[in-house]
């Protein structure tokens, strides 16, 4: 009789979502609830599918999510599991470890919360099933400089072993480093499923043992775009293992370029826009869709596109409401959105071109300049709210002089784009 | 790239459309002046050009005529390769075709442009009043800033300063230093609200834990304070009772002392005690009551032995009652019999004072006096037809003696009427009269004077009018006549001549002006050649040949002599051409320039010389054409020849015309005063024809007069022929009334012959005279009252009768009762029957009553001996209860055994107060028999149990308070806790503080981004500015001085405290800032600065064609004139189009530049 489970891992449940689109509160009535959405799904499929087993591989939380709420949240679905006859097995992650609501919780009786010394549990199961041990371990801290692998308790011989860790592995983009281990170390280390957490990017590895990291259950901006999911295992007697991935984000983050090449009119744009959409919402399964868009292309609405960003913000919201649970995160002017003016002969003919090339060549890397930027930006930033001053106060002067460049540069092509505004343009 | 043939083949309202250019012509001016009347298309012609080249909008509005498919432009271009055909049709791909009608590429033409963009093509080579107006203004906006206003032009971006203003204001829109209601300040308030709405609901886990403890806390000592508080009060009860008994103690004492002095008696029953005293009572009552009887016996046999009946009035009593009838109607009957007989009494005197208004005798049978009805009714007729007939009579009689008067006035009045004179035959013939009335009606309807006097009126006014216009002709003299007979000149000869000598004179002035200015150019010249001339000295080629020829001389005559002399002369000549030779070589440019300055001189006064002539010409054309208007005056008048300006004379000529127009409405007025002068005048014959006729002499010859005569004529025939219809009218009216008076007077005759007849019918008749209708309808209206009494006294004597015959019944009977029963006393009088009822009703009574007393007394009797026999019994068994009770106690008496009883119960009661105080010391104390509780009180120290209770009831107060703080605290935190829920609206907060974070860092960045933006822009200008200010700023300054016709000296740069600026010099060199230049100065500044843009690009390349549209409309004809000079310049480096729709534009170009060629434009 074959063991069946629900891996999960990095719920952060109650973490916002980051994202503009958030800006309407219709959107939000919809999508701001999306992790504990996500956390009810993962119920819902264990409940429907009757598995055994809830594996959570760390990271319930934020780390610096304090609400009883959320908690007791949690608690409520660990009871519906409780009903169903469902088991769950938790183990803390960096973030749970800093947490202090998992402390002042009780759970339900099915819940087993794995300590800060290994151990290994054995499931309950019906009489002549093969023996099922799940080893776990939470690090009570929230920095693991080392592997934990080492102090996991070995395999129990002629049972199947399952393994729960929460782990960077060899480290990730974006992920502090947490008990890194090696896959092969885990591959060789006689267990006959790993389930990780950590990394929010599902993974799997399938060689002598298999080895899943699920990814977050529900990503919460642009930079966890794709859809989220949890897995679902079954473990046979024979110890064979077989996967199956199962979709559980309410709300798919989703980039789109958006070539506007050759466009003419703002009907033009607007009939662009709503083509990417359309193709971007076609392939995106989860229920809403939070879409940030990237214009390129030569076109005559270049300069149009840099003026009245409002205006083209406006254009693709209405694209997106055309279409089902669509919600713009952004719009941004991609690098080689540019103007379809012929290969400049004379390059100073036009003395705006003879400006544009005044500023990239003289007046960005001039001193004055730099002193006046520098004054700006320190000016605003004493002025942001203090959560945002890192974004904007990179600390070291390079990288301080690399933003203002960006900006100016960025800044300087829209003011140009707004002086040379053609007055015969139309509008449609 | 120069445009050989523009094709407006299908394109806005155009149709097969076509501008020619032309090929270039080298070393000519390229400048084309295109004349097109308004809604000619200028602007749609420039549009089709730009389409041409970069292809059509995809929603382009020149589409209405042909529609999208059919819309063609097509042009002949002169490339750098040479020249091509290209069409432009509207498609999305392929939309440029060759000459073969094949497909090149769609921005072939745009890459032609160099590098310029249609926007920026459009912007800085083509030009029309809008640009001029947003160049206008981007002076005040960019404050002229030096760079700005450089740059806008250069670019053809009249919205500079504002484009940047804009970018900055929306920057200071989201944050700027010191400014209040700043987006960012409106996001940073909305964030903490938030962050403070989520503290509010959320519960945090630290909290959760510090409520779980306190809860705990809370619980432990709730618990402990509530023992507390159960200890306290348990010994407080403790205390209470040990006092309570203590109270007690002293009264159970006296209880037991009482108990040993009591004496014992036998046991008896309970009730005895109350029943031992009811006994003595009882006694004492029965025998109160056997005394009393016995003696109440007695009195009751003593007097119904005294009592002795009345037979015979018992019997009478029997009799009696049969009479009461006849006694009640005997009463009532006594009573009304009196009123009856006054009631009769009263009816026999009306009856006599009735007969005595019909004045019969008292004594006459007043019944025989009533009439029949029938009569009666006759009476009444003929007393209303007396009446009528009298009022006719009356009415009849008045009438005829008024129609008499009047017949009589109306003869008087015939007789009064004056004789009329000799015209009387005249005047009643209807016919003649007729006609005078007529005649004289029309002359006052017609009202000739009052017209007579408007025309009068409007003669002078008209006479005044044109006097005063004669008056304005001076200095000529003469009437309208004379005037009208003038022979005027053509206009179109006066026009001729004035347009021509306007013209001669605009030639002379601008002769003069140039004239001045090649003065100028020689004097400038001449000093120039002096300054040089100082330079070089004698070096100049007159010197050179004059020095050569000295030395040429000094040689001869030293070849003639050789002496010393000859030779230091030859010498000194020989070094003075050196001299001279050596100058020329380092003074070579000097005197080059000085030569060309000399041909440029001689040029100059070579031109002078024609001027002059020209100017003579001039002159002399003027004066020949001053002197034929003068001679066309002289032809007019005499007086008019000094007016030799066809002006002034076309202007004479004008009033004159005027004068004349005043001349006709008074020459119609005066025709119109004699016309009605001569109708009145005719009135007036035919009414004095008509008077004549009748010999009438009037009251004088005017009209007036005439009219009033036969006015009078008239009224009095008419006043004639009314008197004599009145009296014939009168005469017949008296003739009707006798007539009806005659009538009435038979009819009054006729009702006295009946009135006799119903007289004699009754007792009237007797009656002599006979009564007058008044008389009789009072005698009857007395009859039915006398008929009414007579009934009535026969009614009042039957009903006495019956009534006396009533009373006599019951005497009778009355008498016959009291005779049988003896009660009759016969001295009585006989008829007082009333007063013997009454008195056989009393006796009757008091029998009765008797009768009835001694019955009641046997009744009593026998009730009060039953009575003795019942209280002997009672007695009997009250002395058997009571031996009882006295041998129990062995006493004598009752009394002595109620003593006894009462000792009993006082014994009983003090055990039983024994017993109860016990009881509640045991409970008190709580001891458990009372002889430990009577130790343990024994013990007890009062005073100081009751200090420690009161110590106890504080200690209890304070205890219980606590309890209930403890229970209230349990209440709230269990309550916190319950409260925390599992709702995501927490969460839902922090969402949105996120949200609003990304907010703010987006706008944010954008702020950076638009800030450093315009701070790279403006230093980017200022480089700009620096690179291009000194060619731009020459010519522009240039440009604007020959504009402005030297108004304005120039233009320069100005430092200030925001940067360098650009200001005008105007002729006498002083500076003004651009922004305070008057609106046409800001355009011609703007467009100078266009042109020296226009120079500077052509500096390096080959310019585009260049196209204006009507731009000079607000320049006068000198600066439009100037401005056209400008751009014949330009046209010698590019191709210059200029659109417009004024002639004279045209015709000022053509003069201006007689190399310019002229197109018209129609739709």
């Amino acid at each position: 009789m074959a063991f069946r489970f629900v891996h999960a891992a990095d719920i952060h449940l109650d973490s916002p979502l980051r994202t503009l689109a958030l800006r309407d509160a219709g959107v939000g009535r919809l999508i701001a609830d999306a992790t504990r959405e996500a956390l009810a799904r993962i119920v819902d499929i264990c409940i429907e599918e009757h598995v055994d087993a809830l594996i959570v591989a760390g990271d319930l939380y934020d780390g610096d999510q304090t609400s009883m709420k959320t908690a007791l949240f949690l608690a409520g679905q660990m009871r519906r599991l409780e009903e169903a006859g469902v088991q769950v097995y938790l183990i803390r992650g960096n973030h749970d470890a800093a947490s202090r609501i998992t402390r002042e919780l009780t759970f339900p009786a099915n819940v087993t919360v794995f300590g800060g010394h290994a151990q290994a549990v054995e499931v309950t199961r019906p009489a002549g099933a093969t023996p099922v041990f799940i080893h776990g371990l939470s690090f009570a801290r929230p920095h693991a400089p080392e592997s934990l692998l080492p102090k996991f308790k070995a395999p129990v011989a002629g049972a199947i072993n399952i393994g729960v860790m929460h782990t960077s592995l060899g480290g990730a983009e974006g992920h502090d480093v947490y008990a890194p281990c090696a896959i092969a170390d885990l591959d060789g280390s006689g267990f006959d499923y790993w389930a990780l957490g950590h990394i929010h990017k599902r993974a799997v590895h399938q060689g002598r043992c298999a080895i899943v990291m699920p990814g977050n259950p529900q990503g919460r901006d642009i930079n966890e775009a794709g859809p989220r999911s949890v897995t679902l295992v079954s473990i046979d007697d024979a110890r064979a293992v077989a996967l199956e991935e199962r979709l559980t984000s309410v709300a798919e983050f989703a980039r789109a370029e958006i070539d506007l090449g050759g466009a003419q009119t703002r009907a033009d744009v607007a009939e662009r826009l709503h083509r990417g959409l359309a193709e971007l919402r076609q392939s995106v399964g989860s229920q809403h869709l939070v879409a940030r868009l990237r214009l390129g292309g030569a076109t005559a609405m270049a300069g149009w596109a840099r003026r009245d960003a409002d205006r083209l913000l406006a254009e693709a919201m209405a694209a997106a409401q055309r279409l089902d649970h669509c919600f713009i995160d952004k719009v941004e002017i991609g690098p080689n959105l540019r103007d379809i003016a012929p290969a400049a002969m004379g390059a100073d003919a036009d003395p705006t071109h003879e400006l544009a090339h005044l500023i990239s060549e003289r007046v960005l890397s001039s001193e004055a300049f730099a002193a006046a930027a520098r004054a700006a930006l320190s000016d605003v930033v004493g002025q942001l709210p203090p959560e945002l001053r890192d974004a904007f106060d990179p600390g070291n002067d390079s990288a301080r002089d690399a933003l203002i460049t960006a900006l100016a540069r960025e800044g300087a092509a829209d003011a140009l784009a707004c002086l040379s505004a053609d007055a015969t343009e139309q509008d449609g | 790239m120069r445009i050989e043939r523009l094709d407006l083949t299908r394109y806005g309202r155009f149709t097969d459309q076509t501008l020619d250019f032309g090929p270039a012509r080298p070393g000519k001016p390229d400048l084309h002046i295109v004349l097109g009347p308004n809604e000619a298309g200028k602007t749609t012609a420039l549009n089709a050009w730009l389409d041409l080249l970069y292809g059509m909008a995809p929603n382009t509005p020149y589409a209405f005529q042909h529609g999208y498919e059919l819309m063609r432009v097509g042009a002949r271009l002169a490339l750098a390769d040479g020249a091509r055909d290209y069409v432009r049709v509207k498609r999305a791909k392929n939309s440029l075709l060759d000459a073969d009608g094949n497909p090149v590429p769609d921005d072939a033409l745009a890459e032609a442009m160099g590098g310029l963009g249609r926007a920026a093509y459009a912007n800085m080579f083509s030009l029309d009043a809008d640009a001029l107006e947003a160049g206008g203004k981007e002076a005040i906006a960019s404050k002229g800033q030096l760079g700005e206003m450089l740059f806008s032009a250069s670019a053809g971006l009249g919205a500079l300063s504002s484009a940047l203003g804009d970018l900055r204001a929306r920057a200071d829109a989201f944050w700027k230093p010191r400014g209040r209601n700043t987006e960012l300040a409106r996001l940073k308030s909305e964030l903490a609200e938030l962050r403070q709405q989520r503290d509010a609901i959320d519960v945090i886990a630290s909290r959760h834990a510090m409520l779980r403890t306190e809860l705990e806390r809370c619980l432990a000592s709730y618990e402990a304070a509530t023992t507390d508080q159960g200890q306290l009060r348990r010994r407080s009860d403790d205390i209470r009772g040990v006092l309570a008994a203590l109270d007690l103690a002293p009264r159970l004492a006296a209880q037991r002392a009482r108990l040993a002095e009591l004496p014992e008696y036998p046991e008896a029953p309970a009730a005895w005690a109350d029943r031992a005293g009811e006994l003595v009572i009882e006694d004492a009552r029965v025998q109160a009551g056997l005394r009393a009887l016995s003696q109440r016996e007695e009195e009751l046999t003593q007097r119904l032995a005294a009592l002795s009946p009345d037979e015979a009035g018992l019997r009478l009593g029997a009799e009696l009652p049969a009479l009461a009838a006849l006694h009640a109607q005997y009463v009532s009957v006594s009573r009304s019999l009196p009123n009856r007989r006054q009631d009769l009494e009263t009816c026999a005197q009306d009856t006599t004072a009735l007969l005595r208004r019909l004045e019969r005798p008292a004594d006459e049978d007043a019944a025989g006096l009533l009439l029949p009805g029938r009569l009666v009714i006759t009476f009444r007729e003929l007393i209303d037809r007396r009446a009528v007939i009298d009022a006719q009579l009356q009415d009849a009689r008045r009438e005829y003696a008024d129609a008499l008067a009047a017949l009589e006035q109306a003869e008087a009045n015939l007789a009064d009427m004056p004789a009329l004179a000799a015209d009387t035959a005249w005047a009643m013939d209807g016919a003649w009269l007729a006609r005078l009335a007529a005649a004289a009606d029309h002359a006052r309807q017609q009202g000739f004077d009052r017209r007579l006097a408007a025309q009068r009126r409007d003669v002078a006014d008209a006479s005044a009018r044109l006097d005063q216009r004669l008056q304005l002709l001076a200095p000529w003299r003469g009437d309208a006549g004379a005037l009208a007979a003038m022979a005027a000149p053509a206009d179109s000869l006066l026009a001729t001549l004035g347009r021509e000598l306007a013209e001669a004179l605009r030639a002379r002035d601008h002769l003069n002006q140039t004239i001045e200015g090649q003065r100028a150019d020689l004097d400038k010249t001449l000093a120039q050649l002096a300054g040089l001339a100082r330079i070089t000295g004698a070096a100049d080629e007159t010197g050179v040949a004059q020095a050569r020829a000295r030395r040429e001389q000094a040689w001869a005559a030293h070849r003639l002599t050789l002496d010393a002399t000859s030779a230091d002369a030859f010498e000194a000549a020989m070094r003075h051409d050196d001299m001279v030779a050596e100058t020329r070589l380092t003074r070579q440019k000097e005197l080059l320039q000085a030569v060309q300055l000399r041909q440029q001189q001689a040029q100059i006064e070579q031109r002078l010389g024609q001027l002059a002539g020209r100017l003579s010409e001039a002159d002399s054309r003027i004066c020949a054409l001053r002197q034929q208007t003068g001679t066309l005056a002289g032809a007019l008048s005499p007086e008019l020849a000094a007016l030799d300006a066809p002006d002034a004379l076309a202007d004479w000529l004008q009033r004159r015309q005027r004068a004349l127009e005043a001349w006709e409405p008074l020459l119609a007025k005066q025709q119109q005063l004699a016309e009605t002068t001569a109708l009145r005048d005719e009135a007036a014959a035919e009414l004095r024809a008509l008077l004549d006729q009748a010999g009438v002499t009037g009251d004088g010859d005017s009209l007036a007069a005439l009219v009033a005569t036969a006015e009078r004529l008239r009224g009095a025939a008419d006043a004639s022929r009314r008197q004599r219809e009145e009296r014939q009218r009168t005469a017949r009216e008296s003739q009707n009334r006798k007539r009806t008076l005659e009538r009435v007077e038979a009819a009054a005759s006729a009702w006295r012959g009946d009135w006799a007849e119903a007289c004699a019918a009754c007792w009237l008749g007797d009656l002599r005279p006979l009564p007058t209708p008044a008389q009789a309808r009072a005698a009857l209206d007395l009859l039915p009252q006398l008929e009414a009494t007579l009934a009535k006294r026969e009614d009042l004597a039957s009903r006495i009768g019956k009534m006396e015959r009533d009373r006599r019944n019951f005497a009778d009977a009355v008498l016959a009762l009291a005779r049988r029963h003896g009660a009759h006393d016969t001295t009585e009088a006989a008829d007082d029957a009333l007063a013997l009822y009454q008195r056989l009703q009393a006796r009757a009574a008091a029998a009765g009553e008797a009768q009835r007393r001694g019955q009641d007394l046997q009744n009593e009797q026998a009730d009060v001996q039953e009575r003795l026999q019942q209280l002997g019994q009672q007695t009997a068994l009250l002395e058997a209860e009571t031996a009882r009770i006295t041998s129990h106690f062995r006493v004598e008496t009752l009394t002595e055994a109620q003593q006894a009883l009462a000792a009993a119960q006082k014994r009983r009661e003090t055990l039983a107060q024994i017993g109860e105080l016990e009881q509640q010391i045991l409970q008190f104390t709580g001891a458990a028999t009372i002889a430990d509780a009577d130790r343990h009180l024994a013990g007890a120290d009062r005073g100081a149990l009751q200090a420690e209770a009161a110590t106890l009831a504080a200690e209890i107060d304070a205890a219980h308070a606590h309890v209930l703080e403890l229970h209230a605290e349990r209440r709230r935190l269990e309550k916190a806790i319950a409260d925390i829920g599992a709702d995501a609206a927490a969460a839902q907060l922090e969402t949105r503080r996120q949200t609003v974070l990304l907010d703010i860092a987006e706008k944010a960045r954008g702020y950076l981004r638009l800030r450093l933006g315009v701070a790279a822009t403006e230093l980017a200008l200022s480089a700009w500015r620096d690179s291009h200010r000194s060619s731009l700023l020459r010519r522009a300054s240039e440009a604007f001085s020959q504009m402005s016709c030297g108004a304005w000296a120039g233009l320069t740069a100005q430092p200030g405290a925001a940067g360098e600026t650009l200001v005008a010099v105007d002729a006498e060199n002083r500076p003004k800032e651009v922004e305070k230049l008057s609106k046409g100065a800001r355009f011609q500044l703007y467009l100078a600065l266009r042109i020296a843009a226009f120079h500077d690009f052509a500096a390096g390349r080959t310019p585009p064609p260049f196209v204006a549209d009507d731009v000079l409309e607000t320049f006068d004809d000198a600066r439009a004139a100037a401005t056209l000079d400008l751009f014949a310049d330009m046209a010698g480096r590019a191709q210059v189009i200029y659109f417009t729709h004024h002639r004279h534009l045209c015709d000022m170009a053509a003069q201006r530049c007689p190399d310019a060629r002229l197109h018209m434009l129609s739709a």
